[in-house]
């Protein structure tokens, strides 16, 4: 953790012109990377940064901090709502050389208060945010790949057919190097999941990765900037659907997604949601597997980053086991049931 | 009499649910409070049924690797590696093996049962390989079902 003096003082040095740090606050949990709100005084003008950094011993999903930030620098010009990116330092001093990425604070918050209340005002305004979300969504998955640079740096399938096998392949590549335990029950998952590639997207987009509640900025109920980019990648949009953090049960399920068909202007088939939803629980494998290795090294001994590397790792094993050789349907189905558990913020108020 | 290491872990824990959290305002402290209470929660489970959970494990892919050797599907590599493996675990049977050594032949052992599933599946459709396949995926049920109390519902719940 960088304590909050150096902070200012990088802050303070790099903005030059007598800017003067006023607040910093560092934001909850941070596991993987750490995140902290920045607040200064530029003159008359009162200024907000979000400065993010890996954690000691690196972070736990395999992406370095610099997909992130050109991910960021890549959107911004677009019309998806992101934080002005303002610079990346690759190994920065204030981080004992870590890298750090600085971008302008949005005003809005991760938070909706009441979203989850009583009654059909409540429900309406669910409804409300759904459909923001999926226009957001939608978006960022008709952007031009080419024309927006993204080819540039990042990995893109070859063609829609191939969007989920380009997204398998990489995480196979990802996994056979970070993990930490042969894990033969996951390879046999893998396997089983490559036999139920779909082959129909209905164009190769900009995804999000993990998105929806919890991971973007909102102000009036509506999204002013997407945050977290870090599992951006380029494939199939519907695998966005199945990370979208209970966004489609948020409200009609079907109102939400002809609303995104609308304004997308192709079809999601559907049918590939379930193949997703269960090969993003084999992805949080290596995920999560990655941040146990600075564990092992002792770089960083925190209970958390074991948790998130051990325990969690085991019983998405676990979970798998359940799932294997099952039709895809079935097997999403235990992933949905498995994901109702309290701590969802979708399940919060029930 | 002493108590058990499964009773000093409980002490534990329950005095840090009924005297600790309640005082705990910070959010970190909290949430590693609760990975803490987790870690408790799997320890209890994992300290007196390890050390026969490996054993029994140990065994079972003793055998189910001899049937790797026979099937011929085991390369030259990977079957000297699984000689070798059976003769460990055969030296592990006598006395009062540690936890960590059975530990580290258990990795021994599922590292080899990865690399035959990578071999089966290269060659599926062919009798053999389809016969040593069924025989890994049985021992993997087994293998997940020794080990599930360790995990599910552990660590079920807020990850952090």
């Amino acid at each position: 953790m960088i304590d909050e003096a150096s902070i200012g003082a990088y802050f303070e040095a790099r903005l030059g012109s007598g800017a003067r740090v006023t607040r910093i606050k560092r934001t909850f949990p941070g596991i993987s990377r750490e995140t902290y709100l920045v607040w200064t005084q530029e003159g008359a003008a009162e200024g907000g940064y979000i400065f993010r950094t890996d954690s000691v011993g690196g972070p736990i999903c395999p992406v370095p901090l610099e997909f992130e930030w050109k991910v960021m620098q890549h959107l911004y010009p677009t019309a998806v709502p992101v934080a002005e990116p303002l610079w990346f330092d690759a190994a920065a001093e204030v981080a004992n050389g870590r890298p750090v990425m600085v971008r302008r604070l949005v005003d809005g918050s991760n938070d909706l208060p009441g979203l989850y209340d009583e009654g059909a005002e409540a429900a309406a305004r669910r409804q409300r945010v759904a459909l923001d979300h999926a226009e957001k969504l939608a978006t960022l998955h008709t952007l031009d790949l080419e024309a927006g640079g993204f080819t540039r740096f990042m990995d893109v399938p070859a063609s829609p057919e191939e969007a989920a096998r380009h997204d398998f392949d990489l995480w196979i590549g990802r996994w056979q190097t970070i993990r930490t335990d042969p894990m033969p029950l996951v390879t046999e998952a893998a396997y089983w999941l490559e036999e139920h590639l779909p082959r129909n997207a209905p164009r190769v987009s900009v995804c999000k990765g993990n998105n929806g509640m919890g991971e973007e900025i909102w102000k009036d109920d509506r999204i002013v900037a997407m945050s977290d980019w870090e599992l951006a990648f380029a494939g199939d949009p519907t695998q966005d659907w199945a990370l979208s953090q209970g966004m489609l049960t948020l409200g009609d399920p079907e109102v939400t997604i002809a609303h995104y068909e609308d304004v997308a202007g192709f079809r999601l088939p559907m049918e590939n949601l379930d193949f997703y939803r269960v090969w993003e629980v084999w992805k949080a494998v290596p995920t999560l597997n990655n941040g146990l290795r600075a564990f092992l090294s002792g770089e960083d001994r925190r209970v958390s980053r074991l948790n998130l590397g051990f325990g969690r790792v085991k019983l998405f094993e676990q979970l798998l086991g359940m799932m294997i050789g099952k039709p895809i349907d079935e097997a999403a189905a235990i992933v949905t049931q498995w994901r109702k558990s309290p701590y969802r913020p979708e399940n919060a108020a029930s | 009499m002493k108590p058990t290491v499964q009773q000093m872990i409980d002490a534990s824990q329950q005095a840090l649910r009924d005297y600790v959290a309640p005082t705990v305002t910070d959010q970190w402290a909290a949430s590693a409070l609760r990975s803490v209470d987790v870690i408790l929660s799997h320890l209890l489970a994992r300290v007196a049924g390890e050390g026969p959970m490996l054993f029994e494990d140990n065994a079972d892919l003793a055998e189910t690797l001899a049937a790797a050797s026979a099937s011929g599907l085991a390369a030259d590599g990977i079957a000297s590696r699984i000689d070798d493996f059976r003769t460990r675990q055969s030296d592990l049977s006598i006395g009062y093996p540690a936890v960590d050594q059975l530990l580290d032949l258990n990795l021994v052992g599922r590292t080899l049962v990865d690399e035959l599933l990578v071999a089966c599946h290269a060659r599926k459709g062919a009798a053999q390989a389809d016969d040593l396949h069924a025989r890994l995926r049985a021992y993997l049920d087994r293998h997940l079902e020794r080990e599930r109390a360790y995990f599910f519902p552990v660590y079920v719940g807020r990850p952090v």
